[in-house]
């Protein structure tokens, strides 16, 4: 317990410190000194226990995958004559895809530079949801760049190092993305909730939006490309002034199975703003 | 500072496992926060002038490795550290369940202060569901803490026998 003044002038200085540190208004998000020197010994110990703890958990799954593999052979197989029916039609529409997107003169999503990142290490509190990746500013990546899995966005890097990366996911209330919802073309503002969805802002009180609406990137932001796929509409209500509409989107990809992301590498500015500027170059 | 080596190495220790292994026994979500039961624990076992002085570098460390603004686990564990040792000095909470209880409650100011800077930058909302998280993962560091104390006195207990506390 603090006794002395001396025991009082140190609380006042460290919470002090900690609020300076805290309101200093000019923050780099690059990693200072000693948050690079955490990270230098912190990296290795996070990077050989995720190992280890893959090496578990592989054998854990193989021995329960192995109980329900006879009913999964089954299941499988019927996804897989699906998906042959799917796949012909799909590559029906990515051929007239991609013609149209030469008439239109867009950039196809795949032309934008991107690196694969492992995952080695979620959030230390649990209060947040982030996770760390094994790519730093040593491999190009830089803070505000947009992350994302096949199934569909993740979040954007907010921290890095030289050799580790922060990623800020889309269920956390920290983060907006301008999107699109696909059938009605509506925009709106998608932020994270403390209940792991998200939830889908300031759309327009006409819009005949409705569960089960696929919501995509606006690509509006600056920051994410456009059409990348966000999440499914679940509810929609109208927002606690009146003015709105709001609705709950459940996102496509699960983050707690993620093992490898993609981080897109172009500028974080004018994504699909300027179609055409690169080839003008 | 014999002491502030044990921290570190403790430290490091528990950034690695709360950051990779935990997430293997429960959501990331509801998982406990040793960081801050070591955060407790220095408050019982250690002078105030060092003990502070860790509790300040651990809150920097969380910091760096979870998605709070720099600072804010340095003052919120600072705090916690200081409610820690006024705890002590009234009541005595060195026993199992009087750990638990501090634990229970510097898990909710946490909490509290996380939700509370998440209100002033204007990114939260709440709902019946963010006090039932907060109360949740409370417990599950209580419970945690059952189980740490015990870990850390001991790993103390030999550290102190090698290398003499002073």
């Amino acid at each position: 317990m603090p006794r002395s003044v001396k025991d009082i002038a140190i609380i006042i200085l460290l919470i002090g410190g900690g609020l300076l540190i805290l309101f200093w208004p000019t923050k780099s998000q690059e990693g200072g000194p000693v948050a690079r020197a955490i990270y230098t010994v912190v990296g290795p110990l996070q990077q050989a226990s995720t190992a280890a703890y893959r090496q578990v958990t592989g054998v854990w799954n193989g021995y329960v995958n192995l109980i329900h593999v006879r009913q999964e052979n089954e299941r499988l197989r019927e996804e897989v004559k699906g998906l042959k029916r799917e796949r012909g039609a799909l590559l029906n529409a990515e051929m007239e895809n991609r013609r149209l997107k030469k008439l239109l003169n867009l950039k196809a999503r795949n032309e934008f530079p991107f690196l694969v990142a492992q995952v080695i290490a979620e959030d230390a509190v649990g209060w947040y949801r982030t996770f760390f990746i094994n790519r730093g500013s040593e491999d190009g990546v830089l803070p505000e760049m947009p992350v994302t899995v096949a199934e569909g966005v993740v979040g954007r890097i907010v921290k890095n190092a030289p050799e580790v990366s922060q990623v800020l996911l889309i269920t956390d209330p920290n983060l907006s993305i301008d999107c699109r919802i696909t059938r009605t073309r509506d925009r709106g503002v998608l932020t994270g909730s403390l209940d792991g969805a998200c939830v889908l802002r300031y759309i327009n009180l006409e819009s005949g939006v409705g569960a089960g609406d696929e919501v995509v990137t606006s690509g509006l932001d600056g920051m994410f490309p456009r059409g990348l796929p966000v999440g499914k509409i679940a509810s929609v209500g109208k927002s606690s002034q009146g003015l709105f509409l709001e609705a709950r989107v459940t996102p496509h990809v699960n983050f707690s199975g993620i093992e490898e992301v993609l981080v897109i590498l172009a500028n974080t500015a004018g994504f699909d703003l300027k179609p055409g500027l690169d080839e003008k170059r | 500072m014999r002491e502030g080596f044990f921290f570190l190495v403790v430290a490091f220790l528990v950034l690695a496992l709360q950051t990779t292994w935990m997430g293997f026994l429960m959501p990331v979500a509801y998982k406990p926060d040793v960081f801050l039961i070591l955060v407790i624990w220095t408050s019982l076992r250690m002078p105030f002038m060092i003990g502070i002085g860790l509790a300040f570098a651990g809150g920097i460390f969380v910091d760096i490795f979870s998605g709070a603004p720099a600072g804010l686990f340095a003052i919120v564990y600072c705090l916690i550290f200081v409610m820690g040792c006024y705890l002590d000095g009234l009541f005595r909470i060195d026993t199992r369940l009087g750990r638990a209880m501090t634990v229970l409650m510097a898990t909710l100011v946490s909490g509290a202060a996380v939700l509370l800077w998440s209100v002033v930058v204007g990114s939260a909302e709440y709902s019946g569901y963010v006090l039932s998280w907060a109360l949740a993962k409370s417990v599950m560091t209580a419970m945690a803490s059952l189980l740490v104390f015990p870990v850390l006195d001991r790993a103390w207990g030999v550290y102190t026998t090698l290398i003499g506390t002073r």
